[in-house]
């Protein structure tokens, strides 16, 4: 039957929500035609990811199509089985559905495969949106190009840490500095006590020589009382003498080198007094200096882990996008099936065969499968909400 | 020096997240649409270090490629990862009979598949 003849039904395909469920009494190969719907419906849930405006548009028109051939097909009278009177009549014997079926699948066919480009097209631009994306996200750092070292912000957290640990003794090196000082002035303090010691010590020598002078003087006395028996006595006093006058000089010279350097130790330790207050007061004002760059150092590192973080963040997402822009991929191997079934019922509709019963030809249709979801879909009740689940999850098998 | 992987699967979209995936790692990356195409790229190639093929491919599947590459006098010993939708276990035999090292099933999260090619990748 020419298209111009079709059914008013057919022509115009009542609206999905007004389709009265098929009837018992359909013939086997409008069952495998209403199969064939349900197979497309199965798309549905896997076009929640892709170009949805799209193919729910395509699927629509797919929908319609096959529905308006389903109630077509109802509001034919019965026709004799077949030939041998079985149950399996060939297309021939209803040439108008062979007709129908003869120029609405090719167009099916293109429909779909145009709707399959169309899905590549897009997931190919998305892909490599995305990869423009990830490129500009490790070129900022962010990345793990070096699969599995730590990235650019991970070497500067380091890089700050490090900074942080010698930065750490410089304060430390500071302090002994100024320790040290307060140190060397000590030991002068208790030089200037040892040399105070000193000159007491060069008195006493000055005053036991004075004495001894005394002591010989009287001795001379006495011996040149004593006459010519005291002579020797007086030679013997006048060396004591002698001894005592070389005593108390070398006393007056120990006395005035002590003057020297208590007064050379003195000046020093002004000198070295100043130095402390001087030097005490650069190094706090450095070791401030040193804290406050400490601290920025801080607080980059902790902005560099706050970086680090975001970065962990974007990258996960970026491997969430690169499972979920895969829908394409599954999308294929669905519309490819129908595609290839299609293909095989425009063959047997061409070719004037008979058409084997409808189990045989879902098995067919289910030997093309790939995926657990193809398979679970079709094996779900008719008339039953399509199967909305998950993908199947990702595993790997090592051999 | 960076090594080579010759990815081959008939999507081009799948090929381009896998690229993406093993370039970002630090390897380059080889394509082929088909099993027949890979195989002219083996023989031109100077050195491909790793093979991550589809299943179900036109013109040549994925299993015969994988056949194909244990007969080749140079490619024989590199080892090939199997990315596919493909969950039928027959097929995963299929692969294993044939010398695959692995079966990674899509969709494929890029820390399972770096996971899978350093577990692979000989030193």
């Amino acid at each position: 039957m020419p298209a111009t003849e079709l059914p008013q039904s057919v022509m115009n395909p009542p609206h999905r929500q007004s389709q009265p469920p098929a009837p018992a009494g359909l013939p086997p190969r409008a069952l495998a035609l209403m199969a064939t719907a349900g197979s497309l419906l199965a798309l549905l849930p896997a076009l929640q990811h892709a170009d949805a405006l799209a193919w729910s548009a395509w699927a629509g028109v797919t929908l319609a199509g096959l529905l308006g051939v389903g109630v077509g097909l109802r509001a034919r009278p019965a026709q004799p089985s077949g030939p041998d009177g079985g149950a399996h009549p060939s297309v021939a014997a209803t040439p108008s559905l062979a007709t129908l079926l003869g120029k609405v699948l090719p167009v099916w066919r293109a429909q779909v495969t145009l709707a399959r480009e169309h899905t590549e097209e897009s997931a190919g631009t998305l892909v490599g949106e995305l990869h423009g994306l990830a490129a500009r996200f490790d070129a900022a750092g962010f990345g793990d190009s070096d699969g599995g070292g730590a990235g650019t912000r991970g070497r500067t957290q380091a890089l700050l840490a490090e900074c942080e640990q010698q930065l750490k003794p410089v304060v430390h090196s500071m302090g002994d500095i100024a320790a040290g000082h307060a140190e060397v002035v000590g030991s002068l303090r208790g030089m200037m006590a040892v040399t105070d010691e000193l000159r007491g010590m060069a008195d006493d020598v000055a005053r036991i020589a004075q004495q001894t002078n005394l002591l010989a003087l009287n001795a001379a006395i006495e011996a040149a009382r004593a006459g010519e028996a005291g002579r020797g006595f007086s030679v013997v006093a006048a060396e004591v003498r002698r001894l005592s006058q070389d005593s108390a000089d070398t006393a007056r010279r120990i006395a005035q080198r002590i003057e020297q350097v208590t007064s050379m130790m003195a000046s020093t330790s002004s000198a070295a007094l100043q130095s402390v207050e001087r030097d005490g007061r650069s190094i706090g004002a450095t070791g401030q200096r040193v804290e406050e760059v400490l601290g920025h150092v801080r607080e980059l590192g902790q902005g560099s882990e706050a970086l680090i973080a975001h970065g962990q963040a974007i990258r996960g997402s970026i491997e969430n996008l690169v499972v979920g822009l895969q829908f394409q991929d599954r999308v294929s191997q669905i519309v490819g099936a129908i595609e290839q079934d299609m293909g095989r019922l425009l063959g047997s509709v061409e070719s004037g065969q008979a058409l084997p019963p409808p189990p045989q030809w879902l098995e067919r249709l289910q030997q093309a499968y790939t995926m657990r979801d193809q398979r679970e879909q079709h094996g779900s009740v008719p008339g039953q909400p399509p199967h909305t689940g998950a993908a199947s999850a990702a595993r790997a098998v090592f051999f | 020096m960076k090594k080579t992987i010759l990815v081959v699967d008939d999507s081009s979209s799948l090929r381009s997240l896998v690229k993406m995936s093993l370039s970002r790692a630090g390897f380059d990356v080889l394509e082929a649409p088909d099993g027949r195409q890979a195989l002219s790229q083996l023989d031109q190639a100077a050195k491909v270090h790793l093979v991550v093929s589809d299943v179900n491919m036109p013109t040549m599947d994925g299993i015969t490629f994988l056949q194909e590459v244990k007969k080749h006098p140079r490619h024989r010993f590199t080892p090939v990862i199997m990315l596919t939708t493909e969950d039928s276990g027959s097929r995963m035999a299929q692969a294993r009979a044939a010398g695959a090292k692995a079966w990674l099933t899509k969709p494929f999260n890029p820390p399972m598949l770096l996971d899978a090619v350093s577990r692979v990748l000989p030193n």
